[in-house]
């Protein structure tokens, strides 16, 4: 029995270091080849007959052409700013809504959540154009607010629903005890409800967070001026030329352009498990 | 002298910085003018000092001009271009707009962005009405936007008549109705680049028609050298300007004069198609994804022979030093400069001549534009010949001038560059998407649909047989040669 | 709840009857989706509107002739197009197939995952990876990796005597559709493996507990507890998943633009081809529109699951 139970540890722990080993060669491979692809200089890149992990002679030019021939820190600070700020308005907005349509009872509320919900739907590539009749009417047309307000199109359903599905998640009884000793809705959801709700809050934030930072159609017909441009754009705008991939410059910046974000992933990596939990368990 | 041969040589091998550049600009004093002027006159050739003395002329005639009617500008003059291959090439182009902009006083933003964007973003400010003064549009998409472009006519005659007039070309994708539209601004000139070693190896001299080219590719394969290969993937420049020549210099098309009836179903189609089916039997099969960039690689890592494309192959091999590998005279492995063995040819001739697709660029001016003198006083600028030569020169080959009279100016590369000279006469022969109609816009409607590459590629990957290619072409094109 | 408060209360202020009158759940509510309603008014429905009525004209870019109501014609046309056809299949073969494999390695990356006990954090983050990189950039890399000539993923299958001669990865019909959904797979697999993983983590131990008391197997434990109480998460996952995969864009684009012969084209890149680069607005807006009733009944049937959780 005891030796049965120690076999079947064994075999557990051998099969999930096997699965762990898996998933990580598999998907991060592609990073490590990109690695490579960023430290080696042109002549071993178009070399055929050199063995590909072979590494002669490392070299940063690919990242020194990055920093000296292109905008490069200019489209980080950029797509940071932009996510940053799509992420805090929609988070604003949403947390509200969120409150609004799971807690309090008031006439359309379920329709009206699904209708926002549904806008969630609504393929980018669809509305680009008609979005920017919208945009140029209300004379934003290539800045940087145009994407501003953009965004939280597409982040504000995703954090209403999540949000709305944690608010479910907290005991009524929290905030209306508050209410009892004479705060409003308002002052019990900022005292007592959010304080509860920060992961949630947090792994919305997080995941709003990557889609801004990922957008690619909007900026590409928003923000076309080289000094507005995002990452993704500005990087494909300035290393693919035609004929020409600088693809040592181009595996730098896709590098370069993803640490920001892994950054605040590996601070906030607990909450977003646990504010997805919560959040999608009970949606 | 010495000084100025080192410039040359510093503008073509594109080791010309733009910090280098304007320090040279304030060392002599000059402006961009100045120094094209300088460098023609720097020639030896007689002819150059024609070509200076006229370039001083027209340079001080500009000048009075640019005086007498003082430019301003509502905000900022914006334009958008197209990135070239050449990453220097571009700086200098900024360099001379940005000086421009402070001679005249004017502010102007320029972008340099690549091809795929600008078609995004000139579609978007077409539509909308919001975008830049100038933007650079490609192939025929003048007739797409023609109602939202102003009309450049003054511009053009003027330019015509100073340098020879445009190419026919340039006029079919830039003039709507008999108004231009579109400045012409350049060709991306095709020839085949081909191994001039691996060529002597079979002792295969130049192929004057597509079947020759049949035979060295067969007799490379015979060989078991690097075949030669051209793409029949979506690549936009590359995979168009092969396809469309092919189909063309066989005497088909895909659309009559009228414009209006497609002609695709023909014998003259079936035998191109014929001969790309034999061609494809002696290239790689991935020629079928290959992309614009695809053969530049092949071709620099000596994987192919042969393959059309701009000059761009060359020029990297040539900036970038790449290296072959061969066996010296006792049989070791040495490496060699890879540009020494490389050279170009024209495109082959079909049984209906030589025929080409023209890759083209112009520049356009939104109607909406509120800038639009300022945007014509620009690019009647950008287009003189003391302006063209400095951006043309380090290019490589990669753009070639859309007026015919500055072809010859001693300092184009094809004419300081023997191995650039099978560019020369690309854009004699060269054609838009809708030829031989006056259809442009349908012709534009097919080219972005892929059908001619399509069609071909089709059939060379074994997806479709010849007819039923063919009817889905011709059900393809007449829908939009039918708008 | 508030009434007696007013009625004890003698002298109110302005700012105080109306913070009562705000505080009633009626006004309350409404007036806080209201930010979100509005934005979503102004930057989705009415693009939408925008959309819908042009897919029932013949407009075409910059052109004042067009614009012409022509009801379905659009529709109808894009019935009987070869290349919309191909496209429809496509979408669906890309969208299906990617979302299977990301849901069922995704899943295995949860169950993995939630096993590891050292350094679980650092592995957690580190296999996010994929999901966070801004996927036209990813997907420059992938087309690095695919590239006819260079590619490293050939070097490694011929190396390990897998394959005998260079697969061309982009170049014929179904190697390039492998392709794309490769890497829509490779950047999906994290995204379900974390967010399973937390629904793995919300299942309570004593479930376990009480079913190795029973004696469970594994499988069993697995079959009736992790199974069925992962369901909700997963439902929820999917849908977005399939949402995002059926609109998918980036991908194809970087690395085929539809080809080889519009083997790869979805109807994302097929819109912005018929609507942009041959500036057919009207015909592109319907291209698009084929994806919203689609993902509308996606919406429907997860919302209908969801329910009957509750």
């Amino acid at each position: 029995m005891q030796s049965s139970l120690r076999i079947r540890k064994i075999t557990k722990g051998i099969v999930v270091t096997f699965g762990l080993l898996f998933f990580i060669v598999i998907l991060l491979f592609p990073f490590y080849w990109m690695f490579i692809t960023s430290i080696k200089p042109d002549s071993e890149l178009y070399d055929t007959a050199q063995p590909p992990m072979q590494l002669l002679k490392p070299t940063l030019e690919h990242y020194v052409y990055l920093f000296e021939n292109t905008r490069f820190l200019l489209w980080l600070k950029n797509s940071a700013l932009v996510a940053t700020v799509s992420t805090a308005v929609s988070i604003v907005i949403g947390t509200l809504a969120a409150y609004s349509l799971a807690r309090l009872r008031f006439r359309g509320s379920r329709t009206l959540g699904l209708t926002i919900f549904i806008t969630y739907l609504v393929p980018t590539t669809l509305i680009f154009l008609p979005l920017a009749y919208v945009i140029r009417s209300l004379g934003l047309f290539d800045k940087q607010i145009a994407l501003m307000i953009t965004y939280p199109t597409f982040l504000i359903p995703f954090c209403t629903w999540l949000l709305m599905g944690y608010f479910k998640g907290i005991p009524r009884e929290l905030e209306e005890s508050a209410m009892v000793d004479g705060a409003t809705r308002l002052q019990a959801l900022r005292m007592i409800i959010l304080p509860i709700m920060l992961p949630g809050i947090i792994s919305a934030a997080l995941f709003a967070f990557t889609l801004s930072w990922n957008e690619f159609v909007y900026a590409l017909t928003l923000a076309q001026t080289e000094a507005i441009k995002t990452l993704p754009t500005g990087i494909v705008s300035q290393l693919v030329l035609a004929d020409v991939y600088f693809w040592g410059s181009l595996m730098a910046a896709a590098l370069l352009g993803s640490v920001p974000i892994a950054i605040l992933y590996s601070f906030f990596l607990e909450y977003y498990v646990k504010g997805m939990t919560a959040g999608a368990v009970k949606g | 002298m010495k000084e100025r041969k080192d410039l040359t040589n510093r503008l073509q091998n594109g080791k010309l910085s733009r910090r280098d550049f304007i320090k040279l600009m304030l060392a002599t004093g000059a402006t961009a003018t100045g120094i094209a002027a300088g460098l023609a006159s720097c020639a030896p050739e007689p002819a150059a000092t024609a070509v200076a003395t006229s370039a001083a002329t027209e340079a001080v005639t500009a000048a009075t001009e640019a005086m007498a009617k003082p430019l301003s500008v509502e905000g900022k003059l914006t334009m958008k271009l197209r990135a070239a291959f050449m990453p220097q090439g571009n700086e200098i182009l900024k360099v001379i707009v940005e000086d421009w902009g402070q001679k005249n006083n004017i502010p102007v933003e320029v972008d340099i962005t690549s091809m795929n964007d600008l078609q995004t973003i000139a579609a978007t400010a077409a539509e909308t009405g919001a975008g830049p003064d100038i933007i650079e549009i490609n192939q025929g998409s003048a007739h797409l936007f023609a109602e939202k472009l102003a009309d450049v006519s003054d511009v053009c005659d003027d330019l015509g008549s100073r340098y020879g007039g445009f190419y026919t070309a340039a006029e079919e994708a830039c003039k709507v109705n008999g108004t231009w539209l579109s400045v012409p601004r350049f060709f991306a000139p095709h020839a085949i680049s081909y191994r001039t070693d691996h060529f002597a190896t079979i002792g295969a001299s130049v192929p004057k028609t597509w079947e020759e080219l049949y035979e060295v590719g067969k007799a490379l394969v015979d060989a078991g050298l690097p075949p030669i290969a051209f793409p029949l993937g979506h690549a936009v420049g590359d995979g168009n300007d092969f396809n469309y020549s092919v189909l063309w210099s066989h005497g088909a098309s895909d659309v009559a004069a009228d414009g209006k009836t497609v002609t695709i179903d023909s014998a003259e189609t079936r035998a191109a198609i014929e001969y790309m089916q034999r061609l494809f039997s002696v290239m790689p099969a991935d020629t079928l994804s290959y992309d614009d960039a695809s053969n530049n690689r092949a071709f620099l890592a000596s994987a192919i022979s042969a393959t059309n494309n701009a000059s761009t192959i060359w020029g990297a091999a040539r900036n970038q030093s790449t290296k072959y590998k061969t066996k010296d005279a006792e049989g070791k492995e040495v490496e060699k400069n890879l540009h020494e063995v490389t050279d170009h040819f024209v495109y082959p001739e079909g049984p209906a001549g030589r025929v080409t697709y023209a890759e083209f660029m112009s520049s356009a001016i939104f109607s909406f534009s509120k800038n639009i003198d300022a945007a014509k006083a620009l690019l009647t600028y950008l287009n003189e010949r003391e302006q063209l030569t400095p951006w043309v020169n380090p290019n490589l080959g990669f753009v070639f001038p859309t007026l015919k009279g500055v072809k010859d100016d001693l300092l184009m590369p094809w004419n300081t560059t023997a191995k650039l000279a099978p560019f020369k006469d690309y854009a004699d022969t060269s054609h838009l998407p809708g030829y031989p109609s006056n259809n442009f816009r349908g012709g534009t409607d097919a080219y972005a649909k892929w059908v001619v590459v399509d069609m071909f590629a089709s059939v060379c990957g074994g997806l479709a047989s010849v007819d039923d290619a063919i009817a889905t072409a011709k059900a393809l094109l007449e829908e939009s040669y039918k708008a | 709840m508030q009434s007696p408060l007013t009625a004890e209360t003698k002298k109110i202020s302005k700012l105080e009857q109306f913070s009562i009158w705000f505080n009633q759940e009626k006004i309350l509510g409404p007036a806080l989706v209201a930010p979100a309603v509005l934005i979503l008014l102004l930057l989705i429905a009415y693009p939408f509107c925008v959309a819908i009525w042009l897919s029932m004209t013949d407009k075409i870019i910059a052109r004042s002739d067009t614009g012409n109501f022509i009801w379905f014609a659009n529709f109808t046309k894009l019935f009987k197009d070869s290349i919309f056809q191909r496209t429809t299949i496509n979408t669906f073969n890309y969208a299906l197939v990617s979302v299977f494999f990301k849901l069922v390695l995704g899943l295995l990356m949860a169950l993995v995952l939630d096993e590891v006990k050292i350094f679980k954090n650092f592995f957690r983050g580190i296999l996010l990876l994929p999901w966070i990189v801004p996927t036209s950039l990813s997907a420059l890399g992938f087309l690095w990796m695919f590239d006819s000539q260079f590619s490293i993923l050939n070097r490694f299958l011929l190396d390990w005597g897998l394959i005998q001669e260079k697969i061309i990865w982009l170049g014929t019909p179904a190697t390039a559709m492998f392709s794309v959904q490769l890497v829509n797979i490779w950047r999906g697999i994290p995204f379900f493996g974390i967010s399973l993983l937390a629904g793995l983590q919300s299942i309570p131990q004593e479930l376990y507990e009480a079913a190795d008391i029973d004696g469970a197997s594994s499988w069993s434990k697995f079959w009736n507890v992790t199974f069925p109480l992962l369901m909700p998460v997963t439902a929820v996952v999917t849908l977005f998943s399939i949402v995002q995969t059926f609109a998918d864009f980036q991908i194809v684009y970087v690395l085929t633009r539809g080809g080889p012969v519009n083997s790869t084209h979805l109807f994302a890149t097929l819109t912005h081809q018929t609507a942009i680069l041959a500036g057919r607005l009207g015909e592109g807006a319907a291209i698009s529109l084929f994806m919203f009733p689609i993902l509308v009944i996606a919406v429907i049937l997860q919302l209908r699951y969801l329910q009957n959780q509750d």
